[in-house]
């Protein structure tokens, strides 16, 4: 069985992120692996090393290539970049006919990736790329069990309300959380991985779709709550913060 | 005015408060001329067509399969879209909102605006503001008409209905099933009850690992309080499941909140909101948790939290 997973580079949203007139400052953008597509790719892993597959890590060109040679480092068969001209704000609408015809030439019998990336404003790349693969799509995935023929992909909804749902292959699953956290990749296993994974090469004939929204202007939230800051001194917060107990009565007084 | 129809999510024949919500944000979007239609798609439950009051229209798909699964309900949806052609379609953003609004967007070929925290009408377009990077910025877009949107939850509230409206009966969509339900569960209740504690401390991810959790845990104690944690702290094996709190963890409205380390993203705000008193212990001074919380201090979780142990363990000796 081939799994194809594609992992895509993402505005790291810890960061601190910069607007120029209206829009993502890319150039400043801290960026990072999406952290849904992290655990899409140690999910792929597990499935491998429990029931036997191949990996593909596939990424855009402009992902670069440390992103493919840790997906190596951690686990990945292959390690394949696309190579098309993408705008690095395209939408995931846009993105989703160039990673189809990708995961067909690869001879995906599974696609996985993140849930959902912290841009994703007009919608999500897994349901986009079933959509133009015309394969069914499992959102929200806690576990890929691969042992038997048709996988059961456990889906959560919610309220503690989860379901075991088996699906005939080829299909497209969009990954929530890994049984378990991603690996950690040392250090000598990554230099090892960048000195020997070969990373091949795709064309891909499709077009990039059309946005059907716009995007009119980013901005910050508009507050909707007047929070008042206790002091950045930890001792003195500290103190603050008590003294905000003693007057709700949370501490010494009785809890209210 | 366009008309507009709602996805009604289900649970065991109950549409959700994420759907009542906006079916009555349905209602005032689409004025006193558009017809408003809520589309539950059937299973082995009765549904409660009862508290559909605000639609005009409710369509029932017929079906009795047992859970729910992405492509029946694209199936049915699609199959009504190209039916009825609404003007907009509403969804929430819950969960299966996330698994299924793309994909209808994408099967009927119109735009989706997703994450929407406010939505206008315009003659033929949609406007809405979008809640991206954890909650850290916010995107005003527009699209054509007709068109999808998947809005978070809390954007709009249910409010008194009127008696329900006519109820059509849909034929059960038409599909080659390639998945199918082997099993369900609903219960992560093992464990502690966090949302019978009038006191809880809240790890994120920035208490950096699981000494951090410790430390948190030793407040907790110190307070009285439980100790429960964001998603990815819950993901690492940190602390269990059942302590989680948001969309896919448990929904909590404690006396105090106490955050420390948490950035505050829309999921696990909705868990949390609603708390008395929310105090958030972050360095980023635009962590989103600052926008929800009554107090916070921009200092680091790791000196933070001994401090304040050991003055409550003080105050309280
Ligand atoms: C469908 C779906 C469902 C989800 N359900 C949930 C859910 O139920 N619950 C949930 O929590 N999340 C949920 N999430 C995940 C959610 O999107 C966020 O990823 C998550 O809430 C972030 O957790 P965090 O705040 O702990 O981590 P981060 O977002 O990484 O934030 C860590 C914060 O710690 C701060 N920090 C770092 N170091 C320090 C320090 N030394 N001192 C003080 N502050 C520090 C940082 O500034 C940052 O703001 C869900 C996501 C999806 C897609």
């Amino acid at each position: 069985m081939n799994i194809v997973v594609i992992l895509q580079t993402v505005p790291d949203s810890a960061e601190e992120l910069t607007l120029a007139d209206g829009v993502l400052d890319w150039d400043e953008a801290p960026l990072r692996l999406n952290e849904f597509d992290d655990h899409a790719l140690e999910e792929a892993v597990l499935a491998k090393e429990e029931a036997g597959a191949t990996v593909i890590a596939l990424a855009l060109e402009s992902a670069g290539d440390r992103v493919l040679q840790t997906a190596v480092a951690r686990g990945a068969d292959r390690a394949v970049k696309l190579i098309k001209e993408v705008p690095l704000d395209a939408s995931a609408r846009m993105v989703a006919p160039l990673m189809a015809e990708a995961a067909r030439k690869l001879g995906a019998d599974l696609v996985v990736t993140g849930v959902q990336a912290p841009g994703d404003i007009f919608g999500q790349l897994a349901p986009f790329t079933a959509a133009e693969l015309a394969w069914p799509l499992l959102g929200g995935a806690v576990g890929i069990d691969c042992s038997a023929d048709a996988p059961i992909v456990a889906q959560e909804f919610g309220g503690g309300r989860s379901a075991q749902i088996s699906v005939t292959l080829p299909a497209v699953v969009g990954v929530q959380a890994a049984r378990r956290p991603p690996r950690y990749v040392s250090g000598s296993k990554l230099r090892q991985a960048v000195q020997s994974a070969s990373i091949e090469k795709l064309d891909v004939a499709a077009e990039l779709a059309d946005e059907p929204g716009k995007l009119v202007t980013l901005h910050s939230p508009h507050k909707t709550t007047a929070i008042s800051f206790l002091d950045d001194d930890p001792v003195t917060a500290v103190d603050q913060i008590v003294e905000i107990f003693r007057q709700r009565g949370i501490v010494g007084g009785g809890r209210g | 005015m366009a008309d507009i129809l709602v996805y009604i999510e289900l649970v065991s024949g109950q549409p959700t408060q994420a759907s009542l919500d906006l079916l009555s944000g349905a209602r005032d979007l689409a004025g006193t001329s558009g017809r408003v239609t809520a589309l539950a798609v059937e299973d082995d439950s009765a549904v409660d067509t009862a508290k559909l009051g605000a639609a005009d229209r409710i369509v029932l798909v017929s079906g009795d399969a047992k859970g729910y699964t992405g492509e029946r309900h694209l199936a049915a949806l699609s199959e009504a879209i190209e039916r009825d052609k609404p003007g907009i379609v509403l969804i929430a953003n819950s969960y299966v909102g996330l698994d299924i609004s793309t994909s209808v967007a994408a099967r009927v070929g119109q735009p989706l605006l997703a994450y929407c925290v406010a939505l206008a009408l315009g003659d033929d377009t949609l406007r809405a503001t979008c809640q991206i990077y954890g909650g850290k910025l916010e995107a005003d877009v527009e699209c054509n008409l007709p068109a999808i949107a998947a809005v978070n939850p809390g954007v709009f509230q249910a409010s008194e209905t009127r008696g329900a409206g006519e109820i059509v009966q849909a034929a059960a969509p038409v599909f080659t099933a390639r998945t199918m339900v082997q099993s369900t569960s609903s219960a992560s209740d093992t464990g502690v009850d966090i949302t019978a504690s009038d006191l809880l401390v809240c790890v994120g991810r920035g208490v950096g690992d699981e000494d951090g959790v410790a430390l948190a845990q030793e407040l907790a104690d110190a307070l009285g309080a439980e100790l429960v944690a964001s998603r990815p702290v819950v993901d690492q094996g940190w602390v269990e499941k059942s302590r989680q709190v948001g969309k896919s963890g448990k929904t909590v409205k404690p006396k105090l909140y106490l955050a420390v380390g948490v950035s505050g993203a829309p999921e696990h705000l909705e868990g949390m909101r609603d708390a008395g008193l929310i105090i958030a212990v972050n360095t980023d001074a635009n962590a989103p948790i600052f926008d929800a919380a009554h107090f916070g201090t921009r200092c680091d979780v790791l000196e933070f939290l001994p401090l304040l142990t050991e003055k409550l363990q003080g105050a309280i000796a």
